[in-house]
């Protein structure tokens, strides 16, 4: 026999989930914290600083993760749009909190970036394969959020579904940028010839699903708010319609 | 690594990069979940229809 839930049961089980997870990822980050900074070596030729290292992969790694869902989401968009506007509105949220998350760790991987290089090469910035590629995603997401924000026709969310393709376009260009040239920023530690040791993987692992397991987080609360202003638009606009009604009767 | 050198880090010419890039890392993420919450606090006080 299928159980019947309500919508405040639903609602019951999804705050107990949200809670869980939250209470999940912040003891997974601080393990991050206390294996980067208290339990793994300091690394032979850095030494302490490398540390930086363990906060900086992650976010410039999923950083180059959320712009695939808002990718998705803006196609999804894009398809929906005329078709069921209803659904396109579910994907344009989803399109908005990827990129916002897009912009933020994006910026953390290149501030993180930069404090690392000024000791450990000298100079805050290179113009390599890398840092361009990544420094033009960055841009990509902030011309993104500037389109949705400031356009006054309409026409804004469509044009930045379409800007989120060239950014999903710089990803594995960025991404394998360390491969295909050579470049300052480091070759692939975490593959290849120049890995990692074994003893600074807790630190690594245990960072990345910390910091992903909260943008996660973030995002589905981001879409949350952002399917509430969507609701409270749509009500502005029936009690528009319902007051000029009013009026002409 | 203890507390004291993670802290002792801030004062030190080549490792002051270090505990700077970990509390900028935790003010934005804070930071942007804060914008969040008062966003989030703030539609719901102007009467958001579910």
């Amino acid at each position: 026999m299928a159980m019947q839930t309500t919508p405040s049961t639903r609602r019951n089980v999804l705050r107990a989930a949200i809670l869980f997870w939250t209470a999940a990822t912040l003891v997974v980050l601080v393990i991050g914290f206390r294996e980067a900074i208290f339990l793994v070596p300091a690394e032979a030729t850095m030494g302490n600083l490398q540390r930086i290292f363990y906060y900086h992969v992650n976010h410039a790694t999923l950083g180059l993760v959320f712009p695939y869902i808002n990718c998705f989401a803006s196609l999804a968009y894009l398809y929906w749009r005329r078709r069921d506007p209803l659904k396109a509105l579910a994907a344009d949220a989803w399109a908005v909190a990827s990129a916002e998350l897009s912009v933020l760790y994006v910026s953390i991987g290149l501030v993180t970036g930069i404090l690392w290089a000024r000791p450990a090469w000298g100079v805050w910035w290179a113009w390599d394969a890398r840092l361009t590629t990544y420094l033009l995603l960055w841009l990509l997401y902030v011309a993104y959020m500037i389109t949705r924000q400031f356009s006054s026709t309409g026409q804004g969310h469509t044009l930045a579904a379409v800007l989120s393709i060239f950014a999903a376009i710089d990803v594995p260009i960025t991404f394998m940028s360390i491969s295909w040239w050579r470049t300052q920023h480091p070759a692939p530690v975490l593959r290849g010839d120049g890995k990692l040791d074994q003893v600074f993987w807790p630190a690594v692992l245990w960072n990345f699903a910390g910091w992903a397991m909260w943008g996660a987080l973030v995002l589905v609360f981001r879409y949350a708010l952002e399917r509430r202003r969507q609701r409270a638009d749509q009500q502005a606009a029936l009690e528009a319609i319902e007051a000029s009604l009013e009026l002409t009767r | 690594m203890t507390w004291h050198t993670f802290f002792a880090a801030f004062s030190n010419s080549y490792l002051w990069y270090l505990p700077t890039a970990y509390f900028l890392v935790w003010a934005l993420q804070g930071g942007y979940l804060l914008w969040m919450a008062i966003q989030w606090s703030r539609s719901g006080k102007a009467g958001i229809r579910k």
